[in-house]
């Protein structure tokens, strides 16, 4: 097939493919609930830009000072790339469709056109983020128009594309080619984990001075930070990715005009860096075509696919628990998905290891006081708290796309909807109070510490058992929302465990949104006759007030749970396999 | 003892299923045919309660399945024909979740057996990524069977078994019959329909087209007499595998029973 015929056959595929997209997601304004949560989106939309309407308030404005903001985010988005050669070869960022390794893989079309096409189908995910995005950060107080920003965006997001395609590319050539194909991958890993390694290096000198800038606030952290990467290396190094930032972070349209052009050759430059790594991985291919269907076919596995040893065995999970309601089951077999496929263990050992190795090397290097650290923990405590409900996916959002399963189990939807939100709501519960061990740790361990923490705390155990009954009281909301949405709105809402890259952060965002928003509201009348609680009860209970007014309000937040719960059972019913999209039958 | 009354299933403007009536008592084994479309995958899901009713009302083991889902789901098993399993779940593990949701009590003693007449025993602490296509489906099935459901749907039990899998499979549907299940079993397979079915449900576009023994279809459509299941079938449906409608073209298995209809009623007899 000529390239000519096949560039136009894939341009179909997308075209229609995309007005099918739209169509349905039209098809779906039928039904009342998707018209209110369109309207109710609109709302949100619109207010979120009426807040950014002063100029004051632009968060470019704010973080921007003397160009921190576009260099700390320059910095952070090379770091967090570094994922992408540092780690095992992502091999997602090659996946295919089922139907496109079916039908378009044994079709006369080279690797090059069949990479060229994952791309522009990729534009879609892309376009619709920049327009989120757009929205989110545009406002009147905005210092470049909308259109302006958006292409800014488009820029920034399709170059990230390529660099995550191209880093895959050219880790898999390197694992399947053997001597030439190490060969070439050598030199763009080295280039890269040398940048890496020169920012870190300077994050690193840096850290005394970035630690006590903390007390000053979030914006000379961001000060300080850039300050460490004003040397000559890091400008060198994180040339590239901020003239891609530069633009974003524009503050006036002759600004954003003359950092476009800068922005464009980097994406022109990865553009042409992935086409020319495929062709010397396709000179390098071995394979026959039908092989290499194969192999690239089993890229486009899932991320949750249950993993052996190298011993032989499968991770170890909780025993089948003997008693109680059958619908135990449900968060049994959730909690094994998350141990098994999540491997959710090592995730959390990692995290705690991570965590209490930078307080220990921070504390040793910079003589942290206790309070610093507690601070610390409260603000990745927090920020789990908060984030927790969109990364751990193990309940309605995973088994939605069994619904055909689900549904012939003898359990009530009530019984099935509740199992889900608890059973993940004790799973992120865990989470966070493996991470608050990590100052509690020190506190035991550090003389030092132990006199100053026992002051800051007062009382450690009524303060503990709060920690204990709060922490799942707003899990228990927070994940009511996510899978809630999920249930109303299946066909919106990305379901499964997949995480998608930082294209799809602004429907992340949106979804995070509203998930604060109700559980602000909801948690407004426990709040109020917790606080009240607290206040009447210090005179008889001195501090284990505070515990005894955090009971009420999470049985007052029970109380309202259980209706939504027995709602959302309703909901889980009447919802068919065809309501859901991705459905595995 | 599976019973269906007035089922209607619409989407949206599009009517699945019109007013369909059967019942499959203790012992019996329906089978279900009818071209691509014809609304059986609709009409099982139904009767598994992952569809819910338009209208109509299908009682299992005397229990209305939307008034009572519960305590209905808890007599039959639904074995789809693409296999569905957890893939965090080794086959052991599988069997050991659907007892303690169907509240098996000796679900150990009867576990192992399972596996045996399965064939799963050497596979037992295997993740389902690691089964073949044929594996997968005998895990499905011994799921399905594990807590002696009294209604029993199978939706094409045979796509991946290899021989000695379709003989045990075809033995397996027979023993549950005769035990006293209720079997319902849809496929385009006619010579496996032909074999294990004592009645048969022929529906097209929705609509029950012919129901009973296959003595009694006669019965009522004389032209019938003679044919082979798969003339049957067509004249039945209107499907004709030379037509040049695409529509109307037949997508039973090329090796469709053969045996007339007098062989089959004789045999069933």
């Amino acid at each position: 097939m000529s390239t000519r015929a096949t560039a136009s056959a894939l341009t179909y595929l997308w075209l229609t493919s995309a007005r099918n997209r739209v169509l349905a997601q039209k098809a779906q304004l039928r039904q009342p609930r998707y018209v209110v949560a369109m309207l109710l989106g609109g709302l949100y939309l619109w207010f979120v830009v009426q807040a950014n309407g002063n100029p004051e308030s632009s968060p470019f404005t704010q973080i921007n000072t003397n160009g921190a903001g576009e260099t700390v985010v320059a910095a952070v988005l090379l770091l967090l790339s570094a994922r992408w050669w540092l780690s095992k070869p992502d091999r997602t960022a090659l996946a295919f469709t089922p139907a496109e390794v079916h039908l378009l893989f044994p079709a006369p079309i080279s690797r090059r056109e069949l990479v060229q096409s994952k791309l522009v189908r990729g534009q879609l995910a892309i376009l619709l983020n920049v327009l989120i995005w757009v929205v989110l950060l545009r406002g009147s107080g905005a210092s470049i128009e909308g259109w302006q920003r958006g292409i800014a965006l488009w820029i920034l997001f399709s170059t990230f594309t390529l660099h995550r395609l191209a880093a895959a590319l050219v880790r898999l050539s390197a694992a399947q080619n053997s001597r030439a194909g190490r060969k070439r991958a050598a030199v763009p890993v080295l280039v890269f984990v040398a940048m890496f390694g020169t920012i870190a290096a300077l994050l690193w000198q840096a850290r005394p001075a970035i630690t006590s800038s903390w007390v000053y606030g979030f914006g000379t952290v961001l000060g300080t930070v850039h300050d460490a990467l004003q040397h000559p290396a890091a400008r060198i190094v994180l040339a590239p990715v901020q003239a891609l930032v530069a633009p974003v972070f524009a503050t006036s349209g002759t600004a954003w005009l003359w950092s476009l052009g800068p922005a464009l050759l980097v994406l022109l430059l990865h553009f042409m860096w992935v086409v020319r790594t495929d062709a010397a991985f396709e000179e390098a291919a071995l394979e026959a075509s039908q092989e290499r269907a194969k192999a690239i076919a089993s890229l486009s596995g899932k991320q949750l696919s249950a993993k052996r040893s190298k011993g032989g065995s499968v991770a170890r999970i909780l025993p089948i628990p003997r008693f109680g309601h059958p619908a135990i089951m449900i968060a049994w077999k959730n909690h094994a998905a998350a141990l098994r496929g999540g491997g959710w263990l090592r995730q959390l050992a990692i995290f705690i290891v991570v965590f209490a190795g930078s307080l220990l090397a921070l504390q040793a290097s910079v003589g942290m006081p206790f309070e610093a650290v507690l601070s610390i923990t409260v603000i990745w405590g927090f920020m789990l708290l908060l984030l927790g409900p969109v990364w751990t996916r193990f309940d309605l959002r995973l088994d939605l796309r069994d619904l055909g399963t689900i549904r012939t189990l003898p359990l009530s939807g009530r019984s099935i909807v509740s199992a889900e939100i608890v059973g993940v709501s004790i799973l992120h519960s865990i989470t966070i109070f493996a991470l608050l061990m990590v100052p509690v740790v020190f506190a035991i361990f550090d003389e030092s510490t132990r006199s100053s923490a026992l002051d800051l705390l007062g009382a450690p155990w009524p303060a503990a058992v709060t920690v204990l009954l709060l922490v799942p009281m707003f899990n228990l909301l927070t994940f009511t929302v996510q899978n809630g949405l999920a249930l109303l709105y299946p066909a919106w809402v990305q379901l499964g465990t997949d995480r998608r890259g930082f294209e799809a952060m602004g429907q992340t965002m949106l979804t995070f949104g509203i998930t604060l928003l109700v559980a602000a509201v909801a948690l407004v009348f426990p709040v109020l006759i917790g606080l009240a609680m607290a206040f009447i009860g210090r005179m008889w209970w001195g501090p284990w007030s505070v515990p005894v007014a955090t009971a009420i309000a999470l049985a007052i937040v029970l109380a309202e749970l259980i209706p939504i719960w027995m709602a959302l059972g309703s909901v889980f019913e009447k919802t068919e396999p065809g309501d859901v999209p991705g459905q595995k039958t | 003892m599976i019973e269906v009354s007035q089922y209607n299933k619409l989407y949206g403007d599009f009517r699945a299923v019109h007013d369909l009536s059967f019942t499959v008592a203790p012992g019996d084994v329906l089978g279900l045919v009818g071209p691509n479309g014809a609304g059986k995958t609709s009409t099982l899901r139904a009767l598994a309660g992952i569809l819910q009713p338009t209208s109509g009302t299908i009682r299992v083991n005397g229990i209305d399945l939307v008034a009572h889902p519960v305590e209905a789901k808890r007599h039959l098993a639904f074995i789809p024909d693409e296999p569905q399993l957890f893939e965090y779940l080794t086959v052991v593990e599988h069997l050991r979740f659907m007892a303690r949701l169907y509240r098996v009590r000796d679900a150990d003693a009867r576990i192992d057996p399972l596996l045996v007449e399965l064939e799963l025993d050497a596979k037992r602490d295997a993740l389902p990524t690691e089964l073949s296509r044929g594996m997968k489906q005998k895990l499905a099935i011994a799921c399905g069977l594990l807590h002696d459901p009294v209604a029993l749907m199978l939706d094409e039990p045979l796509t991946g078994l290899d021989p000695v899998g379709i003989r045990r499979m075809k033995a397996t549907i027979a023993a549950r019959a005769r035990a006293g299940s209720a079997v319902i079993l849809s496929s385009h397979l006619l010579h496996l329909v032909q074999e294990l079915c004592t009645r048969l449900l022929v529906i097209r576009r929705g609509e029950r087209v012919a129901y009973g023994t296959i003595a009694e279809i006669v019965a009522e459509r004389p032209e019938l007499a003679g044919m082979s299941l798969e003339d049957m079938f067509i004249a039945l449906t209107g499907t004709d595998p030379h037509s040049a409608d695409p529509a109307t073209r037949v997508d039973a298995s090329a090796d469709a029973a053969h045996a007339t209809t007098e062989q089959i009623a004789a045999r069933n007899e």
